[in-house]
């Protein structure tokens, strides 16, 4: 008997049988390395420190896998990955506790759980976020592995479709979702999008060769970067609105026993739950494109199928676990371009990518060929990793929600010192200090005027994606602006968009007093 | 002094959020003057984007300034609008001494916030992380919670945190100021 594995053969993808003897082996190798009780231990360590660098502003993901990879030189191959991949699906979670207890997305990907995250936390309710955040992320990343093993097969073709004019589309579709999902008032979220990507269209644009909107000024050649904004607009700016206010985060005991109600909630929205972790897992597989999307597109799904989508953004329980539930999702779904392609799927693969290369494995078919047991061994230390995170944050649920009655004057320069110290550390550079104070202030002001910092996030993301994604569709179609709207692939996301922007307007329409 | 700080308080809320997004439209109209030197593809999309934003802005403002002389109303997207200004207008009911007074306190405050930020990045360019640590933190925090207990507790809790996730573990090279040179700084743990 054997079983089918996608290669490249000349060029085209092919169907190479194994036989199931080897797959066997392979997922017996794995099993032993992950369940060796020194390694157990250093998966447990690995998801503690994802979790922990998750939950610190601008740490989370790539930067935490970056810093590891030197701690892992002298392990063998299958352990090395095995303590990356675990960090890896540590960070997912950790991300989230920022995001509820301080309205900081820890990373971009998280930037969704703040909408009904935060506002559940000033509820008194950030027991049950937490709770709801911990059951979503472990299961999601269990729905993401396993239809990473189930789709292994046959699902590259779809990964291979998506092009540079898909890319853009895709974008598009992303940045369309600022308009929709966001809660405030539409045309304040359509400027903040727009000065999102007038951000992004400073520094060098490779595809282009033009350095833009640098002012002469070489900080600003690479850029404005994402991580001190991402830090600047929320942690800074966050402190300043609540110590301006002497406000704590929540104005209101952390109410009891949410912690069963959070875990509850997500076996009762267990449609929502499977659905968002497969579009995180769909996404995911895109290469390139990233946690963020997929965040977003989960969560205005949930919002848009929600018998009442008025109460998202204002403490819906349902927010946060679409939205976790696609972020670890995604992991599973990044890791089939970056295993059976070598392409990563997001920026934490690309990273986990250069760490194959260190341990002498080469990312890409032959992988699957020569190193089986190196996608059993990510399998199960993703697996273990999320339910070492997903218990730990359970279990100290009722502790964190207590940050929230913390007086601000004892919170907020914690929290400043240390946001400022993690905007430092990503580049080692005091611009991005700067930076971040800089953003901190106009966050502020941002949160005075209710005006969305999450839309100037994914237009920062997104528009880069959009514009050299245009170009190089362009150059391949030597200018012919058809090429932009003939491929099945592209109809499809056109009518997606379309889809997206009428589909409010008409419910509006539709549920008026006649 | 007293009569500068009373023409502040009573500034209204939606002006001081017209002249933000003023602040915006300049900074995008000067994108615009600079994206007509570059190369066509290398301006296309600064300028459609720029051009779309300064429409959205002109009309975020014509609404903030003048909004209430214009009947708003239709589809869901316009009704948004004035439920906005609605809002905006409830906000500007408080008037008399008592309310100038909160809202010259109010502003004080967020203007004392952003002062403690400029100030802890001026520190962290002086003095270093580390170092920043023991002046930054029992300065804030003395000053608003008058306790040395706390004090110490918080610059404890946070030294220790950073020696040992930063220094130790992540092997972060934390630099030292410009008045206080590395050398200083190495003799630290």
């Amino acid at each position: 008997m054997s079983i089918a594995l996608p290669v490249i053969d000349h060029g085209s993808i092919v169907l190479q049988t194994a036989p199931v003897g080897e797959v066997n082996e392979a997922i017996r190798i794995g099993l032993e390395t992950v369940l060796d009780p020194g390694n157990f231990v250093l998966i447990v360590l690995a998801s503690l420190l994802g979790l922990l660098m998750g939950a610190l502003p601008g740490l989370g993901g790539p930067i935490t896998l970056a810093l590891l990879i030197p701690v892992t030189f002298d392990m063998n191959a299958n352990v090395g990955i095995m303590v990356l991949a675990a960090a890896l699906g540590g960070g997912a979670f950790g991300g989230s506790i920022t995001a509820i207890l301080l309205n900081t997305p820890g990373t971009a990907p998280n930037a969704a759980t703040v909408f009904d995250g935060y506002p559940l936390a000033q509820q008194g309710r950030a027991n049950e976020a937490l709770a709801a955040s911990a059951v979503a992320s472990a299961s999601g990343a269990i729905v993401g592995v396993a239809l990473l093993l189930v789709s292994m097969t046959f699902i590259i073709p779809f990964a291979l479709a998506f092009g540079s004019i898909e890319f853009f589309w895709l974008a598009l579709v992303g940045l369309t979702i600022i308009a929709v999902a966001t809660r405030g008032s539409v045309l304040t979220d359509l400027i903040a999008g727009a000065f999102g990507l007038i951000l992004a269209f400073h520094g060098l644009n490779a595809v282009t060769g033009t350095a833009r909107f640098t002012w002469g000024i070489d900080y600003l050649f690479d850029g404005v970067r994402l991580i001190p904004v991402i830090i600047g607009l929320f942690a800074v700016a966050e402190m300043l609105s609540l110590a301006s206010r002497g406000q704590t985060i929540s104005e209101v005991e952390v109410a009891a026993g949410g912690k069963l109600q959070g875990a509850r909630a997500v076996l009762e929205h267990r449609w929502v739950f499977l659905r968002s972790a497969a579009i995180g897992w769909l996404v995911g597989i895109i290469p390139g494109v990233g946690g963020t999307l997929a965040n977003f597109v989960a969560y205005l799904q949930a919002q848009q199928t929600s018998k009442d989508p008025d109460s998202f953004g204002r403490g819906n329980i349902v927010g946060v676990i679409a939205s976790e539930a696609s972020n670890d999702a995604k992991d599973g779904g990044a890791m089939l371009p970056t295993l059976a392609l070598g392409i990563p799927g997001s920026a934490s693969t690309a990273v986990l990518l250069g760490a194959f290369v260190i341990h002498g494995l080469v990312p890409g078919p032959l992988i699957l060929d020569e190193n089986l047991q190196i996608v059993f061994v990510i399998v199960f230390a993703l697996v273990i990793s999320n339910l070492t995170t997903s218990t730990v944050g359970l279990a100290t649920a009722k502790y964190l929600a207590r940050i929230t009655r913390v007086s601000i004057t004892t919170l907020a320069p914690i929290v400043l010192f240390v946001a400022l110290l993690g905007s430092f550390v990503i580049r080692l550079n005091f611009g991005d200090v700067a930076f971040a104070v800089v953003f901190g202030v106009i966050g502020f002001w941002m949160i005075k005027f209710d005006v969305s910092r999450v839309a100037v996030i994914i237009a920062l993301v997104l528009g880069p994606l959009a514009e050299e994604n245009f170009h190089r569709a362009l150059q391949i179609s030597r200018g012919d602006y058809s090429i932009l709207f003939t491929r099945p692939q592209s109809i499809f996301l056109i009518v997606v968009l379309i889809v997206i922007l009428v589909l409010p307007v008409y419910r509006s329409l539709a549920n008026r007093p006649s | 002094m007293a009569g500068i700080r009373d023409r502040i308080a009573a500034v209204e809320d939606h002006y001081w959020e017209a002249g933000f997004f003023l602040l915006l439209l300049l900074y995008t109209l000067l994108l615009l003057v600079e994206a007509r030197t570059y190369t066509p593809s290398g301006r296309l999309f600064p300028i459609l984007i720029g051009g779309l934003l300064v429409v959205l802005v002109a009309v975020k403002i014509t609404i903030l300034l003048l909004g209430d002389r214009y009947e708003l109303g239709g589809a869901g997207l316009f009704d948004q609008f004035a439920e906005d200004l609605l809002a905006q207008k409830v906000g500007e009911e408080a008037t008399g001494t008592d309310a100038t007074t909160r809202t010259w306190h109010r502003y004080r405050r967020e203007l004392e916030m952003i002062g403690w930020v400029f100030l802890l990045l001026v520190l962290l360019v002086l003095l270093g992380f580390q170092l920043t640590i023991f002046a930054f933190l029992p300065a804030y925090i003395y000053r608003y919670e008058r306790s040395w207990r706390r004090v110490i507790e918080v610059t404890a809790f946070t030294w220790v945190g950073t020696y040992l996730i930063f220094i130790r573990f992540l092997t972060v090279p934390l630099p030292g100021g410009l008045i206080v040179p590395d050398v200083i700084v190495r003799l630290l743990p």
